[in-house]
């Protein structure tokens, strides 16, 4: 479960986050819907524990534990995860590496025995064919050279080596095709489970076709301004964002 | 009247001064302008452009004198000690003190007093002040000559052994026949807390269509000096690469220097630097393209940190003739604490008009996004930095086409990260 309690953030003495206050329940999906600048990839940033950002009041609990001083490995060793908008490329770091040295790493601070690396591969392999994930792709450098497309599926199959508590997905749909949509959403509902949950970040409803939100949240100006269920997403889809964020000032 | 300009000598300078007043060494024609040139210049230092960064007017303390007492015994000791890396299959030419010791294996080796070998090479790097010093002083030189049949490897072993302060001028040509293809290794290795000085000078005559791979790896001690020269001769269609670790010596320049005297000449050069305390690491190459049709990469990566030293300067001359030459420079650093320091020079003398030739350079801290990327990862900051760092200077190990040599090289950077954690 994430909760968030009133959340102020900035950065470079901007404000972005002005008392953002959610919470989404464990096998809950949440979408946050929001104009651009509204704040939303601030939000991913701040909670997965970006530091140039500068949490000015606030909390941010994750299955009841303030995570806001925790620094960002051991939010994700705790099980928070973060699929990002724009995945790093990272030259000379081998895929499969990456994912082994991040897994192991978790494994390392949860306490419990890293994986060796015949098992490892196999726990790979698994999880990369049901993402059209080539074996080629995992011995690339990691993101480096790889399709918007490709890099999102890789998103996808991280979380799903890392099997996290909570996952974000700060724009997943962006720079996707039809297909490939479908494949990464796909991904996601796969991981979809009573114990875990997830705030889908994103600007049309077009994903929440395929990854069906429980509840839907619009965000303006640094915060959450309405709340409703799925079809708020329809709605907004019709009469744009417009209408919310005037009702809202 | 002439105004003459004096400047104050240095210990070393004097020391060295003194040493050649004392005679006893062969004249030959190479070594008498040598000697004119360290009385005229004494050592190189800022004001001469070449040594702009590396200036051994300070870097130099002192001249220690050159290494005479060798007996069996050290040699003996010299045998019991592993090697900087080891390289299966390979023909063993073993160094001890800057002296050719013996060599085990298919090769031609002689070993002789030297004759005038730099007047034979055409001379290009004479007037460089290593070169000179190294002239001045060395006493033999090692020859191999490279065989056309089947794929040579060949370990130059180098090993530095001692408790008092010396100095060693290690001279060895290496003919590569025409069609000959080589592997040479060159590994360099001393004792720490010795100030001890190594001035090496190695030349390669690479005959046409013969094919060369030279890694060399530098783990000289942490009080050492180390000047080595590398000098390469390619006729046509020849093909040279070379790739240089270097993580050792308090003081360590590399400089290379290459002439491309046929068609369709290959070079690629590349090198990472591991730099850390107060090292000062230099690589310095001029890569002379005096023949049409020739190709040169140059990648080089440096990782310094506390207020260790790098530099990097790399010249690439195209003649009037060379026509069609494609040359390519990079140098990138990253720097680990705000007391490193990196100089970067990169120069182009183009003087044919169609040819293609870049260079870049780049100097940075590690990158933050790759950084946070890792963390959100679940990777811990000192394990996320490690893996950078190995990524950075896997990418130059990566153009080591030697799988064996490769590995070592890379479990060699992931050591010195290691020792990075530890302190």
């Amino acid at each position: 479960m994430l909760e968030i309690r009133n959340l102020h953030a900035e950065i470079d003495g901007k404000k972005i986050l002005n008392g953002l206050t959610l919470t989404v329940k464990d096998g809950e999906v949440a979408a946050i819907m929001g104009p651009n600048g509204s704040g939303k990839s601030t939000l991913s940033y701040v909670v997965a524990g970006r530091s140039d950002y500068t949490v000015t009041a606030g909390e941010v609990f994750l299955n009841g534990e303030n995570i806001l001083e925790l620094p960002p490995h051991e939010r994700a060793a705790r099980g928070l995860f973060l699929a990002f908008q724009y995945p790093v490329e990272i030259p000379g770091v081998t895929t499969h590496v990456f994912l082994r040295t991040a897994l192991n790493a978790q494994r390392k601070a949860r306490g419990e025995a890293e994986l060796k690396t015949a098992e490892f591969m196999k726990l790979m392999r698994a999880a990369a064919d049901k993402l059209s994930v080539t074996q080629e792709m995992l011995r690339r450098p990691l993101n480096v050279g790889f399709s918007g497309g490709e890099k999102k599926r890789l998103e996808i199959l991280q979380m799903t080596l890392l099997a996290p508590k909570f996952g974000i997905l700060d724009e997943t749909d962006s720079g996707l095709d039809i297909d490939a949509l479908r494949v990464v959403s796909d991904g996601v509902n796969d991981l979809r489970a009573p114990d875990r949950g997830f705030l889908v970040i994103t600007h049309y409803q077009r994903l929440l076709d395929h990854i069906k939100p429980d509840t839907v949240h619009i965000m303006a100006q640094g915060r959450i301004i309405k709340t409703g269920g799925p079809e708020l997403a329809l709605e907004l889809e019709k009469n744009g964002y417009r209408d919310f964020v005037a009702d809202a000032a | 009247m002439a105004v003459q300009l004096q400047t104050v000598r240095t210990p070393a300078e004097e020391a060295i001064l003194a040493r050649l007043a004392e005679g006893g060494r062969r004249h030959t024609q190479t070594r008498e302008k040598a000697v004119a040139r360290l009385r005229a210049n004494g050592l190189p230092n800022r004001r001469v452009e070449a040594w702009h960064y590396t200036d051994l007017r300070t870097l130099m303390r002192d001249a220690p004198p050159p290494f005479e007492a060798f007996t069996d015994d050290l040699v003996a000791e010299a045998m019991s000690q592993s090697a900087a890396l080891s390289l299966k299959d390979a023909a063993h030419v073993l160094f001890v003190n800057g002296r050719f010791v013996r060599h085990a294996g298919a090769l031609e080796v002689v070993d002789a007093d030297t004759g005038d070998q730099a007047a034979a090479a055409g001379d290009a790097y004479g007037d460089d002040g290593a070169v000179a010093l190294h002239r001045a002083f060395a006493g033999r030189t090692t020859t191999l000559r490279v065989p056309p049949s089947h794929r040579s490897i060949v370990h130059l072993d180098f090993r530095e052994l001692g408790t008092d302060a010396f100095s060693t001028f290690p001279h060895l040509v290496i003919e590569v026949v025409e069609g000959a293809d080589v592997l040479v290794l060159e590994t360099h290795r001393g004792p720490n807390d010795v100030s001890y000085q190594t001035h090496a000078l190695i030349e390669f005559h690479v005959a046409s269509s013969a094919k060369v791979e030279h890694v060399r790896v530098n783990e000289a001690g942490n009080k050492a000096l180390s000047l080595s020269t590398l000098g390469v001769d390619l006729a046509a269609r020849a093909a040279f690469q070379s790739f240089s670790l270097s993580s050792g010596a308090n003081v360590a320049r590399h400089q290379i220097f290459l002439r491309s005297l046929g068609e369709h000449a290959k070079i690629g050069l590349a090198g990472a630097t591991l730099a850390r305390g107060r090292q000062h690491a230099d690589t310095t190459l001029v890569v002379d393209h005096t023949a049409p049709r020739c190709e040169s990469r140059e990648f080089y990566r440096y990782i310094v940190d506390d207020m260790a030293t790098g530099v990097f300067q790399g010249k690439i001359v195209v003649a009037p003739n060379a026509q069609k030459t494609d040359g390519g420079m990079k140098s990138q650093t990253i720097l680990l604490s705000d007391t490193a320091a990196m100089n970067n020079k990169p120069e182009l003398e183009i003087f044919a008009d169609d040819v293609v030739c870049g260079h870049g350079a780049t100097c940075g801290s590690l990158n933050e996004n790759q950084l946070f990327y890792a963390h959100a990862r679940g990777i811990p900051p000192v394990e996320a930095e490690a893996l950078l760092l190995e990524a950075f200077a896997g990418e130059a190990i990566d153009r080591v086409g030697d799988e064996q040599i490769r590995e070592q090289l890379m479990d060699k950077v992931r050591d010195w990260l290691a020792q990075r954690v530890k302190s």
